[in-house]
């Protein structure tokens, strides 16, 4: 029994006092991470008309008649769509209005306002975001397996969308969403599994389902949004037992429907996103640090606790330190020359 | 040899430059305007040596040559003579697009030259070269003719157009005031407007102004409309044939601002005749209306013309120097 234990202590592990406490918290680990992410936004703007004048650019609703003289134009249709105005379009060059000098090529017939059908253009645009997010999450681990929940805060800058290309000899200017930068929130709840270890590093699939919350310059009344997926691997860098650092590579699939009043109809919008997040990971140590002060022993090791008089493991270093592979653990380094030293006893 | 880093991105760029105008090499630009012209001028050479003619190359691209020469006919004013023409325009080496002819007894067509309101605008150049009683062929470049408008298969995208006109009459405004006032007094006479038995209420009064006034039912005493008022109308347009060019539809009503050059003048001016309420006969003459309008030619592109802004809309509805008849309601 005695040489089962790393130190020949004449201790029996039975008696040595385990908190139950940190044992059970000791299954958590929580994370904080940033990082950055890109969003590509897409939608088409099937079933409506866009209205450009030279200043602003609306939609307005195809019911699959000609518009008309007058109807209504919509503004926002990314994030807040609202009745901007009723046109009302007056052909002035019409009969039986008063004709004008030098008729034939003349500037005044160029109409400010230009009207393109969305549905036989297959008009499309996408745009590009950036994030800086925030996470922070919890998780229970149970062997390999993960299971936790998290909420993270994004820092958001959006850029003018460019309409699809095959439009683009027909002078579409680029869609200016109404806001620069917002907000996005989100908390999820997440799985995962940790497929391979080597040496120090962990990979960790996971997968996050949740729900997304858009800033204040989303008209919430107006959206209806599914819940998100994101699925990552978590790149891990165990500095210890108990801490690591995080690198995550992760993509989300996130869309959302946004209402055009007064039309009863949506518009369909995508964003995804990229992310790469960067933090740290730290799980609630199972033993606390040695309570002696000048115990500067830098293995975690056994001692009688001078206050209650019982044995107590306690920890070493906070952060591993790699021996030198000459005196005994093997090192990464020398993997490289694993295949000339196959026929060694112990080939690193 | 050292090469520093400027120039080696410098040359990494060109490289990048040509490789990316090797591959746009399958998808060839539109020529441009000036390459347009070029290959337009290179064809009216190309068929007028085949052709074995002598023309004359005007500055601003057209080419013309008389076919029937008049030293002595009378000259046109410098801008703004009313023309009557025969015509047979062709797309170059192809087929007749549209064709008015004296041998078909048909009525020639009116236009008024030098004040931009002929298409092509080729031949508003070219017309000023002719004297009466002449026959010139004008060979009109695509940028001076249609452009890249293309009619089925009729009129091909940057066509060069060869049309042949005599020129048989040269009037000025008043010669055709004159013309429309014999018109329209027989209009009246043709439909007994002033046979108050069978048309009620007034006889047809000529204003000073030119148009004709005649009030078909009585409106609201003494309630005239004022300078400015927004005022609602319905009317039905013809012309004196009775053919109907625009009209109020169903409950809608034409609403303007009154006596402000708002619409043309003869309406303004027969509706301060009116009482609200009236119903009235406006007869109004060109000057008071669309005057030269547009000339097109040929006229089935005026639509075509109209959806480009090349035209203002009205000059697809009236022919140059028509007389209207607007059958009024003032509500």
């Amino acid at each position: 029994m005695l040489s089962t234990l790393a130190q020949e202590y004449e201790i029996n592990p039975e008696n040595i006092y385990r908190s139950p406490i940190r044992k059970i918290l000791n299954n958590f680990s929580f994370t904080v991470t940033t990082g950055y992410g890109s969003t590509k936004y897409k939608h088409n703007l099937e079933g409506f008309y866009l209205v450009q004048t030279p200043t602003d650019q609306y939609i307005a609703n195809n019911d699959g008649q000609p518009l008309g003289n007058e109807f209504d134009v919509y503004s926002d249709w990314l994030n807040n769509p609202l009745l901007a105005q009723t046109i009302t379009k007056v052909d002035s060059f019409d009969v039986p209005f008063q004709p004008i000098v030098n008729p034939v090529n003349n500037p005044l017939l160029k109409s400010d306002m230009e009207i393109f059908n969305a549905d036989s253009l297959g008009l499309q645009f996408a745009g590009k975001g950036l994030s800086i997010p925030i996470l922070l999450s919890l998780r229970y681990n149970y062997k390999k397996f993960r299971i936790g929940g998290g909420y993270m805060f994004e820092y958001h800058k959006i850029k003018s969308f460019k309409p699809n290309e095959s439009v683009e000899s027909l002078g579409i200017r680029e869609y200016q969403p109404n806001f620069g930068s917002t907000f996005y929130k989100r908390y999820w709840g997440e799985i995962g599994y940790r497929f391979y270890d080597f040496w120090e590093y962990s990979f960790a699939g996971e997968l996050q389902v949740g729900k997304f919350n858009a800033g204040g310059n989303f008209n919430s009344a107006l959206i209806q949004r599914g819940m998100y997926f994101n699925f990552g691997i978590s790149i891990e860098k165990n500095l210890s037992e108990y801490f690591r650092v995080v690198l995550k590579p992760s993509y989300d699939f996130k869309n959302y429907k946004i209402t055009i009043p007064g039309t009863g109809k949506t518009i369909a919008h995508k964003q995804p996103t990229f992310f790469v997040q960067l933090g740290i990971s730290i799980t609630f140590p199972e033993i606390p640090r040695s309570p002696i002060k000048s115990d500067h022993v830098q293995l975690k090791h056994v001692i009688t606790d001078p206050a209650t008089g019982r044995y107590m493991e306690v920890r070493g270093q906070p952060i591993w330190k790699i021996q030198n592979p000459k005196v005994g653990e093997n090192h990464r380094k020398l993997w490289k020359y694993k295949n000339k030293n196959k026929k060694k006893i112990n080939p690193y | 040899m050292k090469i520093s880093p400027i120039k080696k991105l410098l040359g990494i760029v060109a490289v990048g430059h040509i490789l990316l105008s090797a591959c746009g090499g399958g998808n060839d630009p539109e020529p441009t305007l000036e390459d347009q012209t070029s290959i337009d001028k290179a064809l009216i050479e190309a068929y007028l040596t085949e052709n074995n003619i002598t023309a004359t190359e005007d500055g601003s691209g057209i080419f013309y040559y008389p076919v029937v020469e008049n030293p002595t006919g009378a000259l046109q004013q410098v801008k703004g003579s009313i023309l009557s023409i025969y015509y047979s325009a062709k797309v170059l080496n192809g087929q007749v697009i549209d064709e008015i002819l004296l041998s078909q007894n048909e009525d020639p067509y009116k236009l008024k030259q030098g004040v931009n309101s002929i298409v092509p605008v080729g031949l508003d150049i070219g017309l000023a070269f002719m004297k009466e009683g002449e026959t010139y062929t004008f060979l009109i470049p695509s940028g001076l003719a249609y452009g890249e408008l293309t009619f089925s298969t009729l009129i091909p995208a940057n066509s060069v157009i060869e049309i042949e006109v005599e020129l048989v009459l040269i009037e000025n405004e008043q010669d055709q005031q004159d013309i429309e006032e014999t018109l329209i007094n027989d209009y009246i006479a043709d439909k007994e407007l002033d046979d108050l038995v069978k048309n009620p209420t007034d006889k047809v009064e000529l204003l000073p102004s030119g148009v004709y006034y005649k009030r078909i039912s009585e409106g609201n005493e003494d309630e005239v409309a004022i300078k400015g008022e927004q005022i609602s109308t319905t009317y039905i347009a013809s012309f004196l044939d009775d053919a109907v060019f625009d009209r109020t539809s169903g409950n809608d009503t034409f609403d303007f601002n009154f006596d402000s050059k708002v619409v043309m003048d003869g309406l303004d001016l027969g509706i301060a005749e009116m009482e609200k309420g009236e119903r009235a006969l406006l007869i109004i003459p060109s000057a008071q209306a669309y005057q030269q309008s547009v000339g097109v030619i040929p006229s089935y592109l005026s639509d075509e013309l109209v959806e480009l802004q090349v035209i203002p809309e009205y000059a697809s509805k009236v022919a140059p120097y028509k007389v209207l008849v607007f059958d009024i309601t003032l509500l």
